[in-house]
């Protein structure tokens, strides 16, 4: 009965051995200074950063939008907003090279000024386009696992709709949110279809740790890719970590014990 | 209730089992018979090696698998694999390398890969010369030098123009191959790129090109080698002697190559 778990959990151990063999500890250790694996580790970090701020602004109020507010079609427009979910990353990277392209909103925008394809505005969009369903989607089941009866006890006591919105279910919804959050920002450090469709691959401009790897796999340079692949291999333990530590308990949402203590007297 | 549970399952499990087998037996079947050569051939040449290729398979029974790529990286993934049976680089550079590392059985030159300037119609005003790549807020794409032929001969290009500075400054783009660049350039998303004079004579109602000044780069000789890792090295000879001979010569003029003199 074991034989199955044990058979995967070797092969998932091996998979590591083996990255971290490819290279001398010396080698590796020299690589992960190397410019190359810093300037990646600081674009994806970058990158990460303003495609969560973007995928946050607009998920989170979605989300609360799609989770409290009925209207026809509603099915139809969450399909749709599942789409770049299920959709494989390089189509998707594909669909928005030609969306930003000259043809499209590229020319208009150039003559902004923004330039989104091959520039690292490009890997920020690419990104954030992959996290907004994450967080719409993980942040909507937040919002609905909060009893409707916080918000309507606090309207009934003067508060708008707005203020309910951040001072009642946003803190009671916290914990869930924060994880949706975390995944969402795991995904998008291991990001690498869409970015290189939409921002390229190009060395030292825009090179993120995943695209860091490609390049430097295809080119033989192992001890480089390796290095890459470890900061992410610590990355995604540490969001493995952080995702733990946020997991909301049963009926937290319903005790306010993910964030705001609320507690109704009736 | 559970053993009802079991005998719904079991039909259902029965199908998915059948049906996972012949989902993926024809993938476990794709895997090279004997007769079946591998190839690694640049990705500019794609257009009349699959024609040579059609035309072979027809005239010998022999079908040829290829995998096209930048240069560069067909190197790197022939250094790890170690199998495969002709070698057909966009440039002799990456021959010379087999040739030091011992895994050439023979080679012969077929065509020139010759490096142009491509320009987006709607910029052709902007860009005549090679010196306006210089200008400053343009956007250009190049090679990247460790994984396409080209992108290799543009460094040379760079340096030997004396405008390498401000040409890196307007970089925006460094592709993995050919056909990536020559893509940009046609979209628009880079306004010029150093790419093939093949892929912009097949492109040339998008783009305009000029040619490059010859003393800048030593000229890329599209070669063919049978490799040593070859299975069977009279059938990987013969599809080597091929790719070479005057009537492949012939078919890659059509598509814009020149003939290595």
């Amino acid at each position: 009965m074991a034989i199955p778990l044990i058979f995967f959990s070797l092969i998932v151990a091996g998979v590591l051995i083996a990255l971290m063999s490819q290279v001398s500890p010396a080698e590796l250790w020299a690589s992960l200074f190397h410019s190359e694996t810093l300037y990646a580790l600081r674009f994806s970090l970058t990158t990460a950063c303003g495609a969560m701020v973007a995928a946050v602004a607009v998920g989170v109020v979605s989300a609360y939008f799609m989770a409290r507010v009925h209207f026809p079609g509603k099915g139809l427009l969450e399909t749709l907003l599942d789409l770049p979910l299920v959709m494989p990353p390089l189509v998707t990277g594909v669909g928005l090279l030609f969306l930003f392209g000259r043809d499209l909103l590229g020319g208009p925008l150039s003559a902004l000024g923004i330039d989104i394809v091959l520039s690292p505005w490009g890997a920020v969009v690419a990104q954030a386009f992959i996290a907004t369903p994450i967080v719409i989607r993980s942040s909507q089941a937040a919002f609905a696992s909060v009893d409707k009866g916080y918000e309507e006890a606090a309207t009934t006591l003067g508060l708008g709709p707005l203020e309910v919105f951040y001072r009642v279910n946003v803190p009671l919804a916290s914990r869930s949110l924060l994880s949706g959050i975390i995944l969402a920002w795991a995904r998008t450090m291991g990001e690498f279809g869409g970015t290189l469709m939409v921002a390229g691959a190009t060395r030292f401009r825009t090179e993120t740790l995943p695209i860091a790897v490609y390049l430097n796999i295809s080119s033989g340079e192992l001890g480089i890719a390796v290095s890459c692949a470890m900061v992410l291999l610590i990355a995604a333990f540490l969001l493995l970590l952080a995702t733990r530590l946020t997991r909301a308990e049963p009926g937290d949402s319903k005790t306010g014990k993910g964030g705001f203590n609320w507690r109704l007297s009736v | 209730m559970e053993s009802l549970l079991k005998r719904r399952l079991k039909r259902p499990g029965r199908a998915l089992c059948i049906l996972f087998f012949l989902v993926f037996s024809p993938g476990l079947q794709g895997s090279a018979w004997a007769e079946d050569l591998l190839m690694y051939c640049g990705a500019g040449l794609r257009q009349p090696i699959d024609e040579l290729l059609a035309s072979y398979e027809k005239e010998t029974g022999t079908k040829v698998v290829v995998e096209f790529g930048g240069s560069g990286q067909l190197l790197a993934r022939f250094k790890a694999a170690r199998k495969g049976d002709v070698f057909l680089p966009g440039s002799h550079f990456y021959i010379d390398k087999l040739k030091e590392d011992g895994q050439v059985l023979f080679s012969r030159p077929v065509v020139l890969h010759t490096p142009v300037v491509a320009v987006n119609k709607r910029m052709s005003g902007e860009v005549k010369t090679f010196a306006d790549l210089a200008k400053p807020g343009l956007r250009v794409g190049l090679g990247d030098p460790k994984a396409m032929a080209l992108g290799r001969t543009a460094e040379d290009i760079l340096e030997n123009s004396g405008l390498k500075e401000e040409i890196l400054k307007n970089t925006v783009a460094r592709a993995a191959t050919v056909k990536q660049l020559t893509l940009y350039v046609v979209k628009g998303d880079v306004a010029a790129a150093i790419i093939a004079r093949a892929d912009a004579f097949q492109n040339r109602g998008e783009l305009v090109f000029f040619e490059i000044d010859p003393s800048w780069y030593t000229p890329e000789i599209v070669t063919v080698a049978a490799l040593k890792t070859a299975s069977d090295p009279d059938a990987a000879g013969r599809l080597a002697e091929y790719l070479g001979s005057p009537q492949a010569v012939e078919t890659f003029g059509k598509y814009g190559f020149l003939r290595a003199r």
